[in-house]
C-alpha cells in the first residue's frame, strides 16, 4: 500500500467536500462521485439522446467511473504493476450475473457503498439502514462461505 | 446551472481518475473492511472508512462556512425530516444487504471492481459488463415496475 487506507478515505472526503464548494456539484448531497449514481445518470442521458426524450437538467453525462478505470490503469502503470489476470471460464456467467445483480440492488439503494459513507458524513441518518444492510449482507455472505 | 455539460464530462472524469489512482495506491474497498474487520479482526482497511466518514465530516463543515450556498442541506439531519417514507427506508436496506452480499462474493464492492478492471483484471471488466448491462436494464425494464411496487 503506497497510501494508507485512512489518508486515502480522508482525501476521498476531501475531494466530495471540494467538488461541492468549487466545481458545482451541487445538485445533489455529497455527488462528485458515485459508482451507481454516476453511471445511471449517463444512461439517462444517452437514452434521452437517442429517443429525444425530455429529462431534467441535472440528469448530464458523469464521466467519473470511466475515470476511475482510468486513474487505476495510470497507478498501476506508475508502480509497476500492471499485469492482465485472465478470465476465469468456467465463472464467466456467474461473474456476469453478479455485476448485474449489483447494480440493481445498487440502483434499489440509489447510492454506491462510497456514497453510503459520505453521506453519513453528510448527516444523512437513513443511510444508517444502508450501513446495516451492506454490514449484514458481508456477515452473512462470510457465514455462508466459511461452512 | 451556469456550467456546461462539457465541463461536467471533464471534471467528472478528472475526479474519477484521481479517485481511481487514491484508490488503487490505498487498495481501499468498503468490502474489505468491514469483511476484514470481522474475519481476521484487521483494522488498516476499515481505517479507510473511518477516515471516509471523519475527513468528509471535517471537510463538510469546514468548507460549508466558505461556500455555505453549496452546503444549504448540511447537516442534512437539522434540514430535512428523515424516516419519513418506510418504502425509502425498505428500498435502502434491501439494496444495502443486496450489494454488501455480492461484494462479499466476487471480492470487491463497485469502486473497487473498477480499479481492478483498470489494473488488468479481466475478470472485473466481465463484471463491469454485467454491472453497466444491469443499469440499463434497470432504467429501461424495472424501474417503472419498482417505482409502483414501493409506492406506499
Amino acid at each position: 500500500m503506497k497510501i494508507k487506507p485512512f489518508y486515502a478515505g480522508i482525501l476521498f472526503g476531501l475531494i466530495f467536500a471540494f467538488s461541492q464548494t468549487f466545481l458545482g456539484y451541487v445538485w445533489k448531497d455529497a455527488y462528485a462521485y458515485c459508482t451507481i449514481g454516476h453511471p445511471r445518470d449517463l444512461i439517462f442521458w444517452l437514452t434521452s439522446i437517442l429517443t429525444s426524450s425530455k429529462i431534467s437538467e441535472y440528469t448530464l453525462p458523469l464521466l467519473s467511473t470511466f475515470g476511475v478505470i482510468l486513474g487505476s490503469f495510470i497507478a498501476s502503470k506508475v508502480y509497476r504493476e500492471f499485469h492482465i489476470v485472465k478470465i476465469e471460464k468456467s465463472n464467466l456467467f456467474t461473474t456476469f450475473a453478479l455485476g448485474f445483480a449489483a447494480a440493481v440492488f445498487g440502483l434499489f439503494a440509489t447510492f454506491c457503498p462510497i456514497r453510503l459513507f459520505v453521506l453519513l458524513s453528510f448527516g444523512d441518518l437513513e443511510v444508517l439502514f444502508g450501513i446495516i444492510g451492506y454490514t449484514l449482507g458481508i456477515f452473512l455472505t462470510i457465514k455462508l462461505m466459511r461452512r | 446551472m451556469s456550467y456546461s455539460l462539457t465541463y461536467f464530462m471533464i471534471t467528472s472524469f478528472t475526479i474519477g481518475a484521481i479517485i481511481g489512482f487514491i484508490g488503487y495506491s490505498s487498495k481501499f474497498c468498503t468490502m474489505a473492511g468491514i469483511r476484514n474487520l470481522i474475519l481476521l479482526r484487521h483494522k488498516e482497511v476499515f481505517m479507510g472508512i473511518i477516515g471516509i466518514v471523519l475527513g468528509g465530516f471535517l471537510c463538510f463543515s469546514t468548507l460549508s462556512l466558505i461556500n455555505p450556498a453549496a452546503f444549504h442541506n448540511f447537516p442534512i439531519f437539522l434540514k430535512i425530516k428523515l424516516f419519513t417514507k418506510l418504502s425509502k427506508i425498505l428500498l435502502i436496506t434491501i439494496g444495502s444487504l443486496g450489494l454488501g452480499i455480492i461484494s462479499t462474493y466476487v471480492d470487491g464492492c463497485p469502486f473497487r471492481m473498477h480499479v481492478k478492471a483498470g489494473s488488468g483484471d479481466l475478470n472485473s471488466i466481465i463484471y463491469l459488463t454485467g454491472f453497466y448491462t444491469g443499469i440499463v436494464y434497470f432504467i429501461l425494464f424495472l424501474q417503472d415496475i419498482i417505482m409502483s411496487i414501493f409506492s406506499f
